[in-house]
């Protein structure tokens, strides 16, 4: 009896919560555009700060490495950093919320744009932006209609990296990962995460040139399904893919990965003394990345200070140096010597490296008379060819 | 109401007594776990807006539709049940001798002690243990070391090193069940069996076996379940190797497609409600 | 004729206790034997010795003429019937009952007729698919056994399997038991701490104290001549009598059990007075506890209760004799 009464309890209440809360639930409809902050105010005291490893150090990592304390010293505002491994790690973490400044690949800008995540960036505020190389400015990826959504940071090329004992002679061609690939079967590396497909491209654009692809990020259905084939077959011969750097390092420091792309920071922090990278004869693929503003920001002034102080020289200098890319700010090289080496400041270079960009339906190259594989299409490709 | 006159006026009401009595964990069950979930799942049913990444109340049922009919579901189901299963055996296997070596053959002071070893793994965190078995698969780790003079090497990371150190993770929660159902098993009844004319395998299969088997079908819940949506370990020992949890995530996370990760944690959610089906018709629920 | 079992120097005892003590014992083929004692004397300990569950410490077993003291229990030619029964519980009433011809290799159709007919003689005919947990008290231990003679055992041990029924289902069990063995004519070999029990089942009893045997013989010799106090009270009910009382009542001059029906009382007459302090009415009879002048000492006697011009009451006078052949001299006690 009581048996059935608490059934029909529990099923009526089961019901009518389940009636309110999927009524509640919907989404918010946002209408475009928060606006830039016109003038800046106190401190709030403390400030988070989404970011790749190795943009906001402060010292537990090594501790000669440390701009943050300098930071928090000079303006009262306590950095609580958070690191992520893909761009699409980084966006979802913003769509859960409570950061306040994103370092933003430009994969990821115009998605957080898009879903209004980010607020345009007064740049008259901020002291160090004319510092900023003018050919880091206003472009498509951290610009809309001229408006500024960011503070250009350090640019940099997706290297190969190798063990100096496993693999000779030195490579000089992205072929150690694809059609050499299995030499090494097993102990191969890639990126984990769909726009690596972008890499397959950059590779068929020398080797396949009969495919016709102008820019890796503006794949038609033929141009896709050639690179989806080449990294099926260079699955075969992958351990695994990486998109924690840590892991990373450790399995090349253990040998249990010889090749495979990397970013320049790992490439520093590997202990063993046994691998190099190179950046191969097709190119590659890198990052421009802006620093940006949530649009929910409780501390936007804290927001606003860092965004001026990693873009000062001296800032900019210490924390792209550390990370192995290109500096964004024109002084910053008479904080570093080796600013020869990333090709600093020289705007053709950076004219070559394929940035990361959200592939969509309008091809970025331009085309309009075919439609492009747009990124949910690459994401559903990266599962299958990861099997 | 004073409180004596509240309890006067309960008293007679058993109904009322029962249903205000079950409202409190009833509500939690029903909001906290069971809307929270079917609000999840209904997800399954809608789109998402591909720049933005909203999801959209627009009923379809392309992504169920997609999750049942594209190979790479398919595959990777098939490979996630497989681990799941080799994964319950492995204990299985592992746990019925030491279950029983505990309850029936150790004296009382070194079953306690084993009763505290088996449990001691489960202090540490999943992580430290995931990262341990990371360092142990290493091409220069431990079972490299121990299994190279004699030409063997290390299974690396892929799916030897998922059912390895997933059978190493659930290991107690299947031992567990299984002790408790040997210490259940009366010792006349091994010696009856002896005294009728069986010997120690003979006991064991028709005896003991079956005496134990609910306690056999809980532990094998627990390393069933916990295997078929783990998605951490995968990524961490499992090289290149997607289970359903790593799609799951992928879609959470990369493809930022709420609605086609809900659409694919249906799989393992039928999958389940299918073995328990079938374990509630052995009877060993009942037993439980 | 050659023992059934026999037991020599039997000793078995777990750290500094010691359970059974140098023991020798013979059982002989056909007879229905008890083993009688309080609880932790050592009776059950000798019977899971000779099943083969536990092993002396010292000693040597022989069931009929074979020499099994290191053997494992399935290759003695003795089945056990448990205390609790020891039923499989995931098999019914004929899988349990065919468990042991089915271990040993007897195919289905003739299985199946030798449990059949082993339900049959303990009389549980009809119940063969049900589970032990739907059976009575009663009809388990009738399983068990069928499930121990189907297998035609040179003998059969029994441990105390009677001692969860009630009274008058034990009555009848005993009844069966005794039929059953003798329909058999198998050795059987019965642990009881029920004295009535031993004395109306056994051929022989074995009186268990302390790990040794104080006392084996028939039942009327170990009723009618208990050899030491121990005996005397536990097995039946007697009065010990000190020397000068059992001097005074006519009796030799050392100490003597007496069993209450063999107590006469008179209302005059020859015999020692006394008073009547207590009468304890039984049902079938009285029993009656008389004082002694003047001995300080008391009397317990037993009248069978047969009408009116027989009441006692308290306070009575009678006069007290006991027939000498009917007392028990005892041995003395031990330092």
């Amino acid at each position: 009896m009581s048996k059935s009464l608490s059934r029909t309890a529990l099923r009526a209440g089961l019901a009518s919560v389940a009636v309110v809360s999927l009524a509640a639930c919907g989404t918010s409809s946002s209408d475009g555009g928060s606006a830039a902050a016109t003038e800046l105010g106190d401190t709030e005291g403390a400030v988070s700060i989404l970011a790749w490893p190795g943009y906001v150090e402060d010292g537990s990592n090594d501790a000669s490495v440390d701009w943050v304390s300098g930071f928090e010293e000079a303006t009262g505002c306590m950095v609580d950093a958070k690191t992520y491994g893909t761009s699409d790690e980084a966006y979802q973490l913003m769509q859960s919320g409570g950061y306040d400044v994103v370092a933003a690949s430009g994969d990821l800008t115009l998605r957080l744009i898009a879903g209004d995540l980010v607020a345009p960036v007064n740049t008259d505020l901020l002291e160090s932006y004319d510092g900023i190389f003018d050919f880091l400015k206003d472009k498509e990826w951290n610009s809309v209609d001229g408006v500024a959504y960011g503070v250009p940071h350090g640019y940099g090329a997706n290297l190969l990296m190798y063990n100096t004992d496993e693999v000779t002679p030195a490579p000089t061609s992205w072929d150690v990962v694809f059609d050499k690939a299995s030499d090494y079967a097993g102990k191969v590396t890639a990126y984990d995460s769909p726009i690596y497909i972008a890499d397959a491209a950059v590779y068929l654009m020398t080797h396949n040139p009969e495919l016709g692809i102008e820019n890796p990020y503006a794949l038609d259905q033929d141009q896709f399904d050639a690179a989806v084939e080449l990294l099926k077959t260079q699955q075969e011969s992958i351990g695994e893919y990486w998109s924690d750097y840590l892991l990373e390092i450790q399995a090349f420091e253990s040998g249990d990965s010889v090749v495979g792309t990397t970013w320049q920071v790992i490439q520093n922090s590997i202990s063993t003394g046994n691998t190099d990278v190179v950046l191969p004869e097709e190119g590659a693929t890198g990052w421009s990345d802006t620093w940006m503003i949530a649009s929910e920001s409780e501390a936007p002034n804290c927001a606003y200070a860092w965004l001026d102080y990693i873009a000062s020289p001296e800032v900019n200098a210490q924390a792209t140096a550390y990370f192995g890319e290109a500096p964004s700010s024109s002084a910053a090289c008479d904080f570093r010597d080796d600013c020869e080496a990333y090709h600093a400041g020289d705007e053709e270079y950076a004219a070559q490296i394929w940035y990361w960009t959200t592939p969509v339906s309008d091809c970025v190259d331009g085309r309009d008379d075919v439609e492009c594989v747009d990124y949910s299409e690459w994401t559903k490709a990266w599962q299958e060819i990861k099997g | 109401m004073t409180t004596h006159r509240l309890s006067a006026y309960l008293a007679p009401r058993r109904r009322l007594r029962l249903a205000s009595l079950l409202t409190a964990p009833v509500l939690w069950l029903g909001l906290v776990y069971v809307v929270a979930l079917a609000a999840l799942l209904v997800t399954a049913f809608w789109t998402v807006n591909e720049l933005t990444g909203q999801v959209q109340i627009e009923w379809t049922t392309e992504n169920v539709v997609e999750v049942l009919t594209e190979a790479l579901y398919r595959t990777v189901t098939l490979r996630t049940l497989g681990i799941a299963l080799l994964v319950t055996v492995v204990d299985i296997i592992v746990a019925v001798p030491v279950a029983f070596f505990m309850a029936k053959v150790a004296s009382a002071r070194l079953r306690h002690l084993l009763v505290i070893a088996v449990l001691a793994p489960l202090w540490a965190s999943y992580l430290v243990k995931v990262y341990a078995w990371r360092a142990l698969l290493s091409s220069d780790g431990l079972i490299e070391w121990a299994v190279s003079p004699f030409g063997g090497s290390t299974p690396g990371y892929g799916i030897v090193g998922i059912v390895l150190t997933l059978s190493y993770l659930w290991l107690p929660y299947v031992i567990m069940p299984i002790y408790a159902g040997f210490d259940r098993v009366p010792d006349r009844l091994l010696e009856a069996s002896a005294d009728l004319g069986a010997k120690g395998w003979r006991t064991l299969v028709s005896v003991v076996l079956p005496t134990i088997w609910p306690a056999i079908i809980a532990g094998s819940i627990f390393a069933f379940s916990l295997s078929l949506g783990d998605y951490i370990t995968t990524r961490i020992v499992g090289g290149s190797t997607q289970m359903i949890g790593t799609l799951v995530y992928t879609n959470v996370g990369a493809a930022n497609n709420l609605p086609l990760a809900a659409a694919i944690s249906l799989i393992p959610i039928g999958i389940i409600l299918v073995y328990l089906a079938a374990v509630r018709r052995t009877g060993a629920l009942r037993s439980l | 004729m050659e023992s059934a079992i026999r037991l020599r120097g039997l000793h078995k005892s777990f750290g500094d206790t010691i359970a059974v003590a140098d023991l020798d014992l013979d059982i002989e083929p056909g007879e229905f034997f008890s083993m009688l004692g309080p609880s932790g004397s050592g009776k059950t300990t000798v019977l899971r010795i000779i099943a083969g569950f536990e092993q002396p410490t010292r000693g040597t077993v022989s069931l009929f003429g074979t020499d099994v003291t290191s053997l494992p229990p399935f290759t003695r030619p003795v089945n056990t019937v448990f205390q609790d029964y020891a039923l499989f519980p995931h098999l019914s009433v004929i899988a349990n009952v065919e468990y042991g011809l089915r271990v040993a290799g007897v195919g289905r159709k003739e299985r199946r007729a030798q449990a059949e007919e082993a339900l049959g003689a303990v009389r549980l005919a009809g119940l063969e698919d049900r589970r032990p947990h739907e059976l009575s008290g009663g009809q388990r231990q009738r399983v068990a056994l069928a499930r121990a003679i189907v297998l035609r055992p040179q003998a059969l041990l029994l441990d105390e399997p009677l001692g969860a029924l009630d009274l008058k289902l034990r009555e009848q069990m005993q009844v069966e038991l005794k039929e059953l063995q003798r329909s058999l004519g198998i050795t059987f070999v019965f642990v009881t701490h029920d004295q009535d029990e031993a004395l109306t089942l056994s051929d022989r009893v074995a009186v268990f104290d302390a790990g040794e045997v104080v006392q084996l013989g028939t039942p009327r010799e170990v009723y009618d001549h208990p050899r030491n106090r121990f005996i005397a009270s536990f097995v039946g009910s007697s009065t010990l009598l000190e020397p000068d009382v059992a001097a005074a009542l006519g009796l030799a001059r050392t100490p003597m059990a007496v069993r209450p029906e063999r107590v006469t009382l008179a209302e005059s007459g020859p015999g020692v007075p006394g008073t009547i302090a207590e009468v304890i009415y039984t049902g079938p009879e009285h029993r009656i506890v008389v004082d002694l002048d003047g001995l300080d000492a008391r009397i317990t006697a037993l009248e069978p209760n047969i009408g009116a011009h027989h009441r006692r009451e308290r306070g009575d006078r009678v006069m007290v004799t006991i027939e000498p052949a009917a007392a028990a001299p005892l041995e003395p006690e031990a330092a």
